[in-house]
């Protein structure tokens, strides 16, 4: 697809709200921007799930990921002067959330305030900060006033940007859009075998593509994220987990388990042979869906790729672009090798 | 103009200390039908509304046109960007920041970077300035080409309109305070106009370099050589963790300073002014000799000038999402020139 229309549908993607457990405006975007000849459902947990026929069927089954959620906030308390009191859904560190503009599931704006510099201590300027000392102001003055805006449970999140930044992009929840957009461009493909697509929900705190997996029951899961890249100062090469630019990470081990030694291998094999750029993750770290997946029903064999991605988990991830390419590259070809095994 | 478009405007407008030049443009705008416009030698815009006349009351209206930001200090050959602060900016809540690189050819986005909580290792800890970088997507080639050192950067804080009429944006500090002090000037000469008063002396003073240390104020009021001035900042508003200090509340008006070198009698003359014409007000104690604004350096000026403080709350000071009240800019305003009109019998 032309670069600029696939960053303008990612910008539209990335510019909805789908914190964990709140994904459906994020599967109604993709439902209507599905091809017509895929078959879409809804499942218990959010999961939408995406049947595509190829020009055959596979002997084995071939299913993959990318989730729709976003890290971001629950409003856990309402106090009488009318700020809000939240907590992280998934694994946002307090450090990217203390000032920064936010945005309520009722659209109402709001802020996220702090202790002024000038009356810091000198230990306080030091300690970070925790959730119980954080607040969210919309400027209500009551608790009533406030309810107008916001339920207890209600979920909110960072406003969204999408800002061209040198040869990069700076936008919130790139992690994981990035992958449900280069999916729905698979899904777009002409392919040579059936695949299931699974747009996935509340990755970030856990998973529910397992149990979509427990309903496709494929013989080969593959999840398409994004992978945090601290190709940053103050970090040598060899630890800095991928770089952008670099084309797709694969992985084999992190946090929710081994890949598929075969699959990682063939990965490799069809990046070499298609001249693609890949790279390989270099620290164990972070998780995917391929860890549910793999543990649905009596298991899948499984694989992790990732598009490298700076700065996750905050209002300002940061990917380069031309890693899309590549990436979409070699999502085809695995079709295709997959497909004939 | 209404006063959430100028605040607006202004607040919009890059301006870090030392590299002021956008709000200032932004500002001249706004003041050209206000009175002849000028800039000193470090870079503040000063207004003559009414020129001053010999021997007849000569009132100076200061505010800081500055905010804080971060200048670039060294470029990475990976093309990150090191930085220093400009002003007191809170390392605590750096980390994600977007920012903006000003640059003589035009404005560069970027994001404050940090290594990732995936991979620290120990316990963790607010980024020191000097330990930060800002990614700008660049190589190292390509960001030398564009960035020199000593560009300025300015934090990204959205225009936001609240509940109450609250609002939220950067450099809220001491924008709002530019706001108040041109709404001021505008009343006070349409009233000299409308009464056909004693001619007084009113200057308007947007300082550069508060933040720094308050050099554009110092140096410029010498210039003006005001018979008094008002110095109007920003000062903390009321939030759960400062409750104890009693700081101002939002909505309910400006905050007139008692301080040890601020001046008694103006501070009280403008509160009996804000009482007689219904404007509320509250009280700010400005404890330990000075008071933290540009008065303490103007009260020092050649031999010495008269000098208070009124101050607009403001809640999470130096953060991209300070907060005031609309309200509060209005009423600091109409306190302001309250006080100006008792100066045409003086």
């Amino acid at each position: 697809m032309e670069q600029t229309k696939q960053l303008q549908l990612l910008k539209e993607l990335c510019e909805i709200d789908g914190v964990s457990g709140c994904e459906g405006k994020v599967a109604q975007w993709l439902k209507e921007h599905l091809p017509e000849d895929c078959t879409a459902h809804l499942d218990a947990r959010g999961n939408l799930i995406c049947e595509k026929k190829g020009k055959q069927t596979p002997k084995n089954k071939m299913m993959f990921a990318a989730h729709m959620d976003e890290v971001g906030f629950i409003i856990t308390y309402i106090e009488e002067s009318g700020l809000l009191r939240f907590d992280a859904v998934g694994g946002v560190d307090t450090r990217v959330v203390v000032g920064k503009p936010v945005r309520l599931e009722s659209g109402k704006e709001g802020v996220v305030g702090a202790k002024p510099i000038h009356l810091q201590s000198a230990d306080e300027r030091e300690a970070t900060l925790k959730y119980k000392d954080l607040y969210i102001d919309i400027g209500a003055k009551s608790r009533e006033e406030a309810e107008k805006f916001v339920q207890q449970g209600d979920f909110a999140t960072f406003r969204p940007q999408f800002v061209q930044m040198g040869n990069c992009i700076c936008a919130r929840a790139l992690d994981d859009r990035i992958g449900c957009l280069l999916l729905l461009e698979l899904l777009h493909e002409e392919l040579p075998y059936d695949i299931t697509v699974v747009f996935s929900a509340q990755e970030e705190i856990g998973g529910a593509a397992g149990n979509a997996a427990f309903a496709v029951k494929p013989d080969i899961a593959v999840a398409v994220d994004t992978n945090t890249a601290a190709d940053v100062p103050g970090v040598a090469a060899s630890k800095n987990v991928c770089a952008l630019g670099k084309g797709p990470v694969l992985t084999f081990q992190d946090k929710g388990g081994f890949a598929d030694r075969d699959l990682f291998r063939m990965a490799k094999e069809i990046c070499k042979e298609q001249e693609i750029p890949y790279q390989i993750k270099n620290q164990v770290v972070g998780a995917t869906d391929a860890a549910g997946m793999g543990k649905a029903a009596a298991g899948c064999r499984t694989l992790a790729m990732a598009v490298p991605t700076r700065y996750i988990h905050s209002p300002s991830c940061v990917f380069d672009p031309k890693d899309l390419e590549p990436t979409a590259k070699l999502l085809s070809a695995m079709v295709k090798r997959f497909g004939e095994m | 103009m209404e006063t959430i478009q100028m605040l607006k405007t202004l607040c919009q407008a890059a301006g870090v200390a030392g590299g002021e030049e956008r709000a200032l443009e932004a500002a001249e705008q706004i003041c050209a039908g206000l009175g002849k416009c000028s800039r000193t030698v470090h870079k503040s815009l000063v207004c003559e509304v009414m020129a001053p006349q010999q021997g007849r009351p000569h009132l100076l209206l200061d505010a800081h046109i500055d905010e804080i930001g971060l200048t670039v200090t060294h470029i990475e050959d990976n093309g990150f960007l090191r930085v220093a602060q400009c002003g007191g900016v809170d390392r605590r809540l750096v980390m994600a920041s977007p920012v903006i690189v000003h640059t003589k050819d035009g404005d560069i986005p970027g994001v404050i970077g940090s290594i990732p909580p995936h991979i620290q290792t120990g316990d963790k800890k607010n980024p020191k300035i000097d330990e930060i970088w800002v990614d700008v997507g660049m190589s190292g080639q390509e960001a030398k080409e564009k960035i020199e050192l000593g560009d300025k950067l300015s934090f990204v804080g959205p225009f936001t309109e609240m509940e109450n009429d609250l609002v939220s944006s950067k450099a809220l500090d001491d924008r709002c305070c530019c706001v108040a002090i041109i709404k001021a000037a505008e009343q006070i000469k349409a009233y000299w106009k409308e009464h056909h008063l004693e001619p007084i002396g009113l200057t308007v003073l947007l300082s550069a370099q508060e933040e720094t240390g308050g050099l554009g104020a110092q140096t410029a009021s010498f210039a003006i050589d005001p018979t008094e001035a008002i110095v109007v900042d920003v000062t903390f508003g009321t939030t759960p963790e400062i409750a104890d200090r009693h700081c101002g509340d939002l909505n309910k008006g400006a905050m007139v300073g008692m301080g040890a070198t601020l001046s008694r009698r103006m501070a009280r003359e403008i509160i009996e002014a804000g009482k007689e014409e219904n404007i509320p007000y509250q009280v700010e104690v400005m404890g330990g000799g000075h008071t933290g604004t540009n008065a303490d350096g103007i009260v020092k000026v050649g031999a010495g000038i008269e000098t208070c403080c009124v101050s607009i709350p403001l809640r999470y000071m130096h953060t991209p999402i300070e907060t005031i009240s609309v309200r509060d800019v209005d009423d600091t305003a109409k306190l302001i020139a309250a006080y100006a009109k008792r100066l045409a019998t003086r």
